[in-house]
């Protein structure tokens, strides 16, 4: 009887362990999914802020490839702008940039830091089928075009899905100087927005490890980013 | 086997309760990894949370700090901080004190090389014709001549292409005071923005195309003689005026055409050299600003090694000093008179030196030389010789007369100051001319036709010459020729490198004197940082490809200062923002106009 006693102790044990850690696993997969998907975003956010004061001007664009294509730096075509498979490269927005490097984390030697010119760019790429949005760098010929990316950077994992009816225009809210909002134009010039503000939709999915995805809405940090204006600082 | 498990389970009491045990440890462990994470986290969150506030709050610190600072950089119309002439690096800029951190925030400034002292043109001809006189001579009194057509009368049509030989070539823009032009077109004159395409001598790096004056004529919207009638030529030729027909342009990316000549009327642009209001405008504010750069070369004479017992009895040629191993004359700065420059005639002249002994070096060791004789003298460097004023640059590497390519500009160099009646004529020999700091701005060569006041306005810097004003003594130079300052005949194909090199890696500041420059076989000839020139004579009838360039400076600011602003947070030691700005107050002229920023890179 003892014995007997012992056994289903044990089993009842075991049972709750086999629980307990399952469970705990389960939700540790989805804290580290939450996790880096706070990091990420606020990692997005620190770029756009970063890219943004240093434009001279900011290009939105949309579904539809963009007739002149001349502001792109995208490592995508034609093509795959409106492909729904995974070749699917679509630009959300450019942006001319001065460049100049130093290291925060010392004090820079007081001297003139030559500035590179470039071009920025942010794009969402179907990546066997997981959507990624990647930073990308193009430097000019000498006509003071971009050339192919020369650098890419991944930033945020955007789950399995993207909505393909979106563009870069979707999700930012833009205002002029009396905080006005417009309509952010689309494929032009935006030299006449004062701030952008990023507008992530609530319903949009990221992440890429957890089973189920994480909603924007459940990121509370960003939704407080997303009220941070970005600013362009650089003159026209 | 119930037995056995008795045994096993009664075997021993210290394996009591370790399921319990296992199941404190589990939970114990998860616990700890989750707590773990989660403080991960929140850390790595907070951590990059604080960046992006932080950056916020740099920038709009940065931004409330930007209004004062450009002040503290103009204190008045004159003193400009940033400019050549008014370095910032070591000014001292009000700090500010974060009022909720309390951090110490300071700001320290350099500037892009020629902040605020560049015209924006490659050559600039800056004659705008003898008022003195009935009529004036394009590429003399001003305007660009070509002595030939290069088989191209004038017409809109062109059948350049780019393996044609023979055109003068330019990075960037032309301006011309006066309007008038000989024999331009797309034969004679290339407007080229390829760095793979250009030759050069000169070891300046080009900037990119969008660093410079893009490639276009400037004309005066008004110029003092705008009609033909009043201008003549030396040889035969067409003359237009206000803009020539075509030129030759080559594209960033090495493509070659014919374009119909990119005019532009600007009228901020001289009319007169003589004018009262000639120094507001930008050509003539940019003149003062390179001429208040300028060095004195002192009241004391040059002297040179080995040197004649009497100055100006230099015969016997007899150059036994060397330099690195080589045979050469070393010349220390100062003033060269009659007699100097008859002994410097006697090193590099056919007639002197190289009439029986091996060319030598000339080598002007860094420095102002002024070169300031009483009577009408040519100096002729057509025996050969090498001239360098800086140091000479080897290749191979080796020391020998042979290997020097040119001037080394990482060592100073210095400037010719001519005052006086004093031309220059090359046949055979190379000049390579550095400026003192490859980012100075200094001129290498100085020939203005008015007296430039030293800084106090109570004597003078560099005295005038005007060549207008006395022919060149030199008997068989065409009658034509005489009034050019500088004159660099044919060179031969012969077995030198260069038959004739002229190659100045500093701007040549000419705007009191022209030249004529014929360039044949393998002569060739640079300006490094661009030249401003009275006018310009341009002969390019023979087989040299583009062999003739100007080039402007790594930046063209068209006198606007370029600066860089560093913001450190002196309290926390480390560096919280870098912001580059235009002042646009051109030369000056604009005081008070604001400012625009460049880029903005604030952590």
């Amino acid at each position: 009887m003892e014995v007997l006693l012992a056994v289903v102790i044990t089993a009842l044990l075991t049972t709750a362990i086999f629980r307990v850690t399952t469970a705990a696993f389960g939700t540790l997969s989805r804290a580290a999914d939450l996790a880096v998907a706070q990091s990420q975003t606020v990692t997005l956010y620190q770029s756009l802020q970063q890219d943004f004061s240093a434009a001279s001007d900011i290009y939105l664009f949309n579904a539809t490839y963009p007739a002149d294509p001349t502001q792109l730096c995208t490592t995508g075509t034609s093509a795959q702008w409106t492909a729904t498979d995974t070749t699917f490269v679509r630009e959300l927005l450019a942006m001319p940039i001065s460049l100049v490097s130093f290291d925060p984390s010392q004090q820079v030697a007081n001297a003139w830091i030559p500035p590179v010119k470039a071009f920025r760019g942010y794009e969402v790429r179907n990546v066997n089928g997981a959507m990624q949005l990647w930073q990308e760098t193009c430097l000019l010929d000498a006509n003071g075009a971009p050339l192919a990316p020369n650098r890419s950077i991944k930033l945020v994992d955007l789950g399995n899905s993207y909505d393909y009816t979106k563009g870069g225009v979707a999700y930012f809210t833009c205002k002029d100087d009396t905080a006005t909002v417009l309509s952010c134009p689309a494929e032009a010039s935006t030299t006449t927005v004062a701030t952008y503000t990023l507008a992530l939709p609530i319903s949009m999915l990221l992440g890429k490890f957890s089973k189920t995805a994480i909603p924007v809405s459940t990121l509370t940090d960003i939704q407080t980013l997303m009220n941070i204006p970005l600013t362009r600082m650089v003159s026209n | 086997m119930f037995t056995w498990i008795q045994k096993v389970l009664r075997g021993s009491k210290s394996e009591q309760g370790s399921a319990l045990a296992i199941v404190i440890i589990m939970v114990v462990f998860v616990g700890l990894w989750f707590g773990s994470v989660a403080v991960l986290t929140n850390s790595g969150q907070a951590i990059l949370k604080n960046a992006v506030t932080n950056s916020n709050v740099n920038s709009s610190m940065i931004t409330s700090m930007l209004d004062r600072t450009v002040q503290s950089l103009t204190p008045n119309q004159t003193v400009r901080y940033g400019s050549l002439a008014y370095p910032c690096d070591s000014l001292t800029l009000p700090s500010y004190t974060d009022p909720t951190t309390g951090d110490l925030i300071t700001v320290q400034c350099s500037s892009a090389p020629f902040s605020g002292n560049t015209y924006g043109q490659s050559l600039s001809l800056v004659g705008t014709g003898d008022p003195a006189a009935a009529s004036s001579v394009i590429g003399v009194d001003g305007g660009l001549a070509f002595v030939s057509n290069n088989g191209n009368t004038g017409g809109t049509t062109c059948t350049a292409t780019a393996s044609d030989t023979g055109r003068y070539v330019i990075f960037g823009g032309l301006f011309n005071a006066s309007g008038m032009w000989q024999n331009t077109n797309c034969m004679t004159l290339e407007m080229n923005l390829s760095t793979s395409t250009l030759t050069s001598d000169s070891s300046n790096q080009l900037p990119s195309a969008n660093q410079v004056a893009s490639a276009q004529l400037t004309v005066p919207t008004t110029q003092t003689q705008p009609s033909a009638t009043n201008w003549s030529t030396a040889t035969a030729g067409t003359i237009a005026a206000g803009c020539p027909n075509t030129t030759a342009y080559t594209s960033p990316t090495g493509a070659t055409s014919t374009v119909p000549a990119a005019c532009t009327y600007d009228s901020t642009a001289a009319t007169t050299t003589s004018s009262s209001s000639y120094t507001t405008t930008d050509v003539g504010a940019y003149q003062t600003a390179v001429e208040n750069l300028l060095p004195s070369a002192g009241t004391g004479l040059a002297t040179y090694s080995g040197e004649a017992a009497t100055p100006g009895s230099l015969q016997a040629c007899n150059i036994t000093t060397t330099y690195a191993g080589i045979p050469a004359v070393v010349w220390t700065p100062g003033i060269l008179n009659d007699a100097l420059i008859a002994d410097l005639n006697a090193m590099t002249s056919v007639q002197g030196c190289a009439k029986n002994k091996a060319p030598a070096a000339v080598i002007f060791s860094p420095g102002t030389y002024l070169f300031q004789p009483t009577n009408p003298v040519e100096w002729r460097i057509d025996g050969g010789s090498t001239v360098i004023l800086g140091s000479p640059l080897y290749n191979p590497s080796t020391p020998a007369f042979s290997n020097i390519v040119g001037c080394d500009t990482t060592k100073s160099g210095g400037q010719f100051q001519f005052a006086g009646p004093i031309f220059m004529q090359m046949a055979l020999g190379e000049l390579y001319l550095c400026p003192d700091k490859i980012t100075s701005g200094q001129p290498t060569v100085v020939i203005a036709d008015h007296n430039i006041p030293n800084s106090t306005n109570t004597g003078t810097k560099v005295p005038a010459w005007n060549p207008n004003k006395v022919n060149n003594p030199t008997t068989g130079l065409p009658s034509s020729r005489t009034k050019n300052f500088l004159f660099v005949s044919q060179g031969n194909n012969n077995s030198n490198n260069c038959a004739i090199c002229i190659t100045s890696e500093g701007l040549v500041y000419s705007p009191g004197a022209s030249f004529y420059i014929n360039l044949t076989g393998t002569s060739r000839g640079t300006f490094g940082q661009g030249a401003v020139l009275k006018a310009a004579t341009l002969n390019t009838n023979g087989s040299t490809k583009r062999t003739m360039t100007s080039k402007p400076p790594v930046t063209s600011t068209k006198g606007d200062r370029h600066v860089q602003l560093k913001f450190t947070n002196v309290t926390k030691k480390k560096t919280i923002g870098v912001v580059q700005l235009t002042i646009k107050d051109n030369f000056g002229q604009s005081y008070g106009n604001g400012f625009k920023i460049d880029t903005w890179a604030v952590k």
